[in-house]
């Protein structure tokens, strides 16, 4: 049985369609990634499944929960978590005091401070999270997602401008939480990366879901090629 | 003349704690919220006039002014439905006249149910503690101790509570602290019903000292605002801090240049303080959202 069932969802902002009749169905425990060029709707599926925007039409289902699209809160609630690419923390607040308002405020639980290891934050517990340099910031915004204890997390490009040492980590990391239980929906530019640790590959283009099937069959379908991997190989 | 300083200096004290009282009210709404809540000082009014139903009504001091607060407190909430609330997507300048607009209904609410007519509370704590340096009434200690009090506990619940820890991310961040799971129409409740709190302590304590009347509201809130700019607007310290050292500036203006300065002494305060450091003392230079 799959944990996330999107049903036939639509959105259009003023007339023009960013997302048509979208299904698909993740099961638990896979990397799923989701690819497109720029505009395809990928982060209007994310922002719709987190809360953030109501779709035009369609419904969601997620584990056992059958009353979706949702607010925020019952996202949060029902165990969906999010990243953004510009990392969502508080920047007045130490690192330490982020990850009690996800885990305590949020999640209405004690803090974890195991997760804040795994994410190599335990130094930076005290510092102020305005004042974290990028790649820390990046990995604060995944730390605050996970404290959230969710069984679904939507990681919007989160190698996005990290240095080839700290993607292969963040690649590690995604990996592990497949390993405790956590479903992993991944939005990334980079192609190899999301190749890379992707059991199955959803691609958007122009809202409208143009494939679906692993990574393998990805790289050969001609229409993938012809949309997205073909120009010129670049990864964008 | 310098031997009348300690005693300056308390008087000013007490004055300053009625001061940061309401303050601590209006900058904890601004400050999470956004919000300038300028019936701030109609609550104030109302928690005088409640208290003094209830005295009136045979009840005792205390039960009346905390039965008074607890009202005043889901009035405040159900000012933020009415007044703000439907103007969420709004700008501040829409905020600033619908909160002008609740103050004069709730000003002629009160006149319309207990008229114009100054009223008076007996005092509860009459008597004075006299020391070698200078002389308080009761009542102003009383003051001084709730504005203590208050601090304290209003530190307590943003620092040591599920429910603080959601009003500071609030503050922080709302966006983010949405994505949290946290639900902003609780913040917003809280919020609300804590700083109208602070504003109908202070009026219940100071109708038992002086008159209660519709627009006795006024000037404390714009004292509140004075305050703020002090203090830094948003900024809990900076609220007390603020408020004591205006109390005791118009302390010494009064004192030492002229009784009919106090009162100008107060914004030309408010004028210096925005040419020279317009963030407050406490406050962090910001641009306009």
């Amino acid at each position: 049985m799959s944990l996330l069932s999107v049903r036939n969802i639509s959105v259009s902002f003023g007339g023009i369609h960013a997302l048509s009749d979208i299904s698909f169905d993740v099961p638990e425990g896979v990397v799923w990634g989701l690819i497109g060029p720029n505009g395809a709707g990928k982060t209007t599926l994310v922002n719709i499944l987190s809360g953030l925007i109501r779709p035009t039409a369609g419904s969601i289902a997620f584990d056992g929960h059958e009353d979706g699209p949702w607010s925020m809160s019952r996202a949060v609630e029902i165990g969906i978590a999010r990243t953004f690419q510009q990392t969502r923390a508080f920047n007045g607040l130490t690192v330490r005091e982020n990850l009690r308002v996800a885990a305590v405020a949020g999640a209405g639980h004690a803090l974890d401070l195991g997760i804040a290891r795994r994410l190599g934050l335990e130094d930076s517990l005290d510092r102020v999270a305005g004042e974290l340099p990028y790649a820390l910031l990046r990995r604060l915004g995944v730390a605050l997602a996970l404290s959230l204890k969710p069984r679904l997390i939507l990681l919007d490009e989160p190698a996005v401008g990290l240095t080839a040492d700290e993607i292969d980590r963040m690649g590690a990391l995604i990996r592990s939480m497949t390993a405790d239980g956590v479903t992993v929906l991944l939005i990334e530019h980079n192609v190899r990366f999301l190749m890379s640790i992707a059991d199955r590959v959803s691609v958007l283009d122009r809202g409208r879901l143009l494939f679906e099937g692993t990574p393998a069959e990805c790289q050969r379908n001609p229409q993938v090629i012809d949309v997205y991997l073909g120009r010129g190989g670049e990864d964008a | 003349m310098l031997e009348l300083l300690p005693q300056q200096l308390a008087n000013g004290l007490a004055l300053g704690s009625t001061y940061a009282l309401v303050a601590m009210g209006l900058t904890l709404i601004f400050g999470v919220l956004l919000i300038p809540n300028f019936a701030h000082g109609e609550l104030y009014m109302l928690g005088g006039f409640l208290t003094y139903a209830g005295v009136t009504a045979g009840l005792d001091f205390w039960l009346a002014a905390v039965l008074a607060t607890v009202l005043v407190m889901g009035l405040g909430v159900l000012v933020d439905r009415i007044t703000f609330k439907p103007l969420e997507q709004a700008s501040g300048l829409s905020l600033m006249i619908s909160a002008l607009a609740m103050s004069i209904v709730l000003q002629q609410i009160a006149t319309i149910t207990w008229g114009t007519e100054p009223r008076t509370i007996p005092n509860p704590v009459p008597g004075i503690l006299r020391t070698p340096f200078a002389s308080l009434t009761y009542h102003k200690l009383l003051i001084i101790a709730v504005m203590v009090l208050g601090a304290v506990g209003l530190w307590a619940i943003l620092n040591r509570t599920r429910l603080g820890l959601s009003i500071r991310a609030v503050s922080q961040n709302r966006d983010a602290a949405l994505l949290m799971g946290i639900e902003m129409w609780k913040v917003r409740a809280a919020t609300f019903a804590i700083g109208a709190a602070f504003g109908a302590l202070a009026g219940a304590l100071l109708g038992a000292a002086f008159p209660i009347y519709p627009t006795m509201g006024v000037i404390p809130v714009l004292k509140a605002l004075v305050v703020l700019v002090l203090g830094g607007i948003g900024s809990i310290p900076g609220a007390i801090l603020g408020g004591l050292l205006l109390g005791v500036a118009e302390v010494l203006i009064a004192g030492y240049i002229s009784s009919e300065l106090q009162d100008i002494g107060a914004f030309v305060i408010l004028v210096a303080m925005l040419l020279v450091r317009p963030q407050g003392l406490f406050g962090r230079a910001q641009i306009e959202r």
